[in-house]
């Protein structure tokens, strides 16, 4: 029987012959991305951010609770993530459209990188909202079959380029992926 | 053309059924529980006389509804299509192409199979469909069922076998049978099936009807009112705490075994499986009898499960995934729920795989994922020092199952490993229940490297599968360098690569 053979210990080495997936030079997220990340985190923050400030001096101030802490606390979180934290992730955002996959990296704590292979692909779309149309950008949203992880966002793309990615992508689609 | 298709050769828009409206009128009587709070209502404000006619109306209004329905429903079996026009006011016009449909499930309810009528659902498996009720005809005579499912099964194979098998499509009967289960391998398997659900069920019907009920078997009065009787029992159970407790805990256990084994029989009497010429066909159910058949073209991958008892007897549970999902909205399809070792692997080899052998060497993950569980293991120490701190002795509990958590984390962890063939990944994990789920390269959609805050201290990732289908493919604690080296392996095997 298979499944009592006991398991062997904790490899030491690499099991498998390295690939250059994690070598290909990406191509970076346009700058104007930066400021689409700040607006969209300062937008969902700001309401939270007041809401705290506000409690803490007309709630917990007058009825002699420790206060203060949240009205410098918040604020500066609010900073952290508008201000710095786009600005990292934003080096750590990129692309590569690999001869037979689209490679898709993104964020800086949570790290993700997303392999799809074109001949996967079930539909493509190019998204420009009202924040990224006001500062020349584009996502590039690919969706497939699967029942996790099946949307990959390329976010911050110039609007010329996630044209070209898309018509580049659909030659390579499959009639039925089936 | 074969002789089932004669009977649904119907290109115009039909009907369901007139007999449907018959079991629509047994179905008026549970609908009028609903009612029963109204119809006291209408008793005590407006005198006893009004509530039979009240009844009287509720039924009719209910009749009215339902043939309202059946008046408005009607279904179309087009060369390529199924077309369903529904709806009493607002109309539902709705085409399913076979060449999307995943599933043909047929059940039939005790009613229906007196009345010999049969529920179809037409299952497209789209993956944002929530209930996964994209097509349901309730309902057909047994006969058309079979014929609009045949009719699909015969369309499927023409696409997906150019050879046209077709004497095994319009032969049900001579479909050989790849796995059945005799009433004692069900009692067997329902011995495996322990379950304590049944206790919720009571809990929420002594909750339901409080005040309905004379008694209180949750009220420490009825337990002492019915033991007052015999104070010398009272006396033994009270000096001796233990005896109810061992009592207790063999009621337990027997409750617990008699209902899995109810709940087996139930629904896995008569358990076959047929090997059609595109895919298996499974029939199975006591009261309720479902018939679904599943395309093996669409199964992605296989989950192989079993526990401590089990592994001991030679028995394991067999499960495919496809983006069809199964009755009672299970993700995988039920393929054996108790089969023995060879048994497993025949099944398997039907879907095109195969259980790593003994010689397989198999690949621990990293011992850094002990760290996860040491974060976590951090939230109850915490909290039960800080009890214990505003002086409550139970917060010594959080801290005692602390390393509990941690010693079950390192059990598991030292089973998780996972093996690549170079054209199919098995991953195993869990040490009490086990679960071995086999993966061909040829069913990723996408690849995914995670790495968290915390993997990133220990080099390692989390390699996540995209699959059509199924409840999620994903090793966690790879090192970063192998989860990248297997994601590469994976995806030029998997034959999208160019």
């Amino acid at each position: 029987m298979t499944d009592i053979t006991p398991p062997v210990a904790a490899p030491e080495t690499v099991l498998l012959p390295v690939h250059d997936d994690g070598e290909t030079a990406l191509q970076p997220c346009q700058p104007g991305f930066v400021h689409v990340m700040r607006l969209r985190t300062a937008m969902l923050l700001i309401g939270p951010v007041v809401g705290a400030v506000l409690i803490d001096q007309l709630v917990l101030k007058p009825k002699g609770l420790p206060s203060g802490f949240l009205t410098v606390a918040a604020p500066l979180l609010f900073l952290l993530f508008v201000a710095i934290a786009p600005q990292r992730r934003f080096l750590r955002i990129g692309h590569a459209l690999l001869p037979d996959r689209l490679r898709a990296v993104d964020g800086y704590l949570f790290h993700r990188d997303t392999l799809v292979p074109f001949a996967r692909v079930q539909h493509i779309d190019v998204t420009r909202g009202p924040l990224e149309r006001m500062f020349g950008v584009a996502s590039l949203v690919v969706h497939t079959a699967g029942t996790h992880n099946s949307i990959v966002t390329l976010p911050g793309l110039s609007p010329g380029d996630a044209d070209a990615m898309r018509e580049t992508i659909r030659h390579h689609i499959r009639a039925d992926p089936a | 053309m074969s002789d089932t298709d004669a009977a649904l050769a119907h290109s115009e828009p039909q009907k369901l059924h007139p007999l449907t409206l018959v079991m629509a009128l047994v179905r008026v009587a549970p609908r009028m529980v609903g009612a029963i709070p109204a119809l006291v209502g209408i008793g005590v404000t407006a005198g006893g006389q009004y509530v039979v006619p009240a009844i009287a109306v509720i039924a009719i209004a209910s009749l009215i509804g339902s043939w309202l329905h059946w008046a408005r429903f009607t279904f179309q079996i087009a060369d390529d299509e199924i077309r369903i026009d529904s709806g009493v006011l607002s109309r539902t016009h709705r085409a399913i192409p076979f060449d999307r449909i995943q599933d043909v499930a047929i059940e039939r309810s005790p009613l229906a199979r007196v009345l010999g009528m049969a529920r179809v659902k037409i299952e497209t498996g789209a993956a944002g469909a929530g209930d996964g009720e994209e097509g349901v005809l309730d309902a057909l005579t047994l006969a058309d069922a079979e014929a609009l499912r045949d009719r699909v099964r015969q369309y499927r194979s023409g696409v997906a076998l150019p050879t046209g098998d077709n004497a095994a499509v319009t032969a049900p009967a001579d479909d050989p049978v790849v796995y059945t289960m005799s009433v004692r391998r069900v009692l067997t398997a329902g011995l495996f099936n322990f379950s304590l659900g049944i206790f919720a069920v009571l809990f929420g019907l002594f909750q339901t009807f409080d005040d309905v009920l004379p008694f209180d078997p949750f009220a420490k009065d009825f337990w002492i009112g019915l033991l007052a009787s015999d104070n010398r029992l009272v006396q033994i159970i009270a000096a001796h705490q233990w005896i109810a407790a061992v009592a207790g805990a063999i009621s337990l256990l027997f409750l617990g075994i008699a209902t899995g084994v109810i709940r087996s029989v139930i629904r896995d009497y008569g358990f076959t499986l047929t090997r059609t010429a595109t895919g298996l066909r499974r029939q199975r159910g006591l009261t309720t009898r479902s018939d679904v058949l599943l395309p093996l073209a669409k199964v992605r991958a296989a989950k192989v499960e079993t526990g401590p008892v089990r592994r001991r007897l030679g028995f394991y549970a067999v499960q495919f995934e496809s983006l069809a999902r199964d009755e009672h909205k299970q993700a995988d399809h039920v393929i054996a729920p108790l089969a023995t070792d060879g048994e497993a692997n025949d099944l398997l080899a039907l879907a095109a795989m195969q259980r790593p052998d003994a010689s397989t060497a198999w690949h621990r993950v990293h011992p850094a994922l002990m760290a996860g569980y040491a974060f976590v293991a951090c939230l109850p120490v915490i909290g039960g020092l800080t009890a214990v701190s505003f002086g409550q002795p139970l917060g010594w509990i959080g801290v005692a199952i602390a390393p509990l958590f941690l010693l079950a984390g390192w059990i598991g962890w030292r089973r998780t490993a996972w093996t690549w063939d170079g054209r199919q990944l098995a991953v195993r994990s869990g040490a009490w229940r086990q679960d071995l789920r086999l993966l061909p390269a040829s069913s990723i959609e996408s690849a995914d490297v995670f790495i968290g805050p915390l993997a990133r201290r220990f080099a390692i990732a989390t390699l996540t599968l995209g699959v059509a289908g199924g409840s999620g493919h994903s090793i966690a604690a790879l090192r970063e360098a192998d989860a990248r080296a297997l994601r590469h392996a994976l995806l030029s095997a998997s034959g999208a690569a160019a």
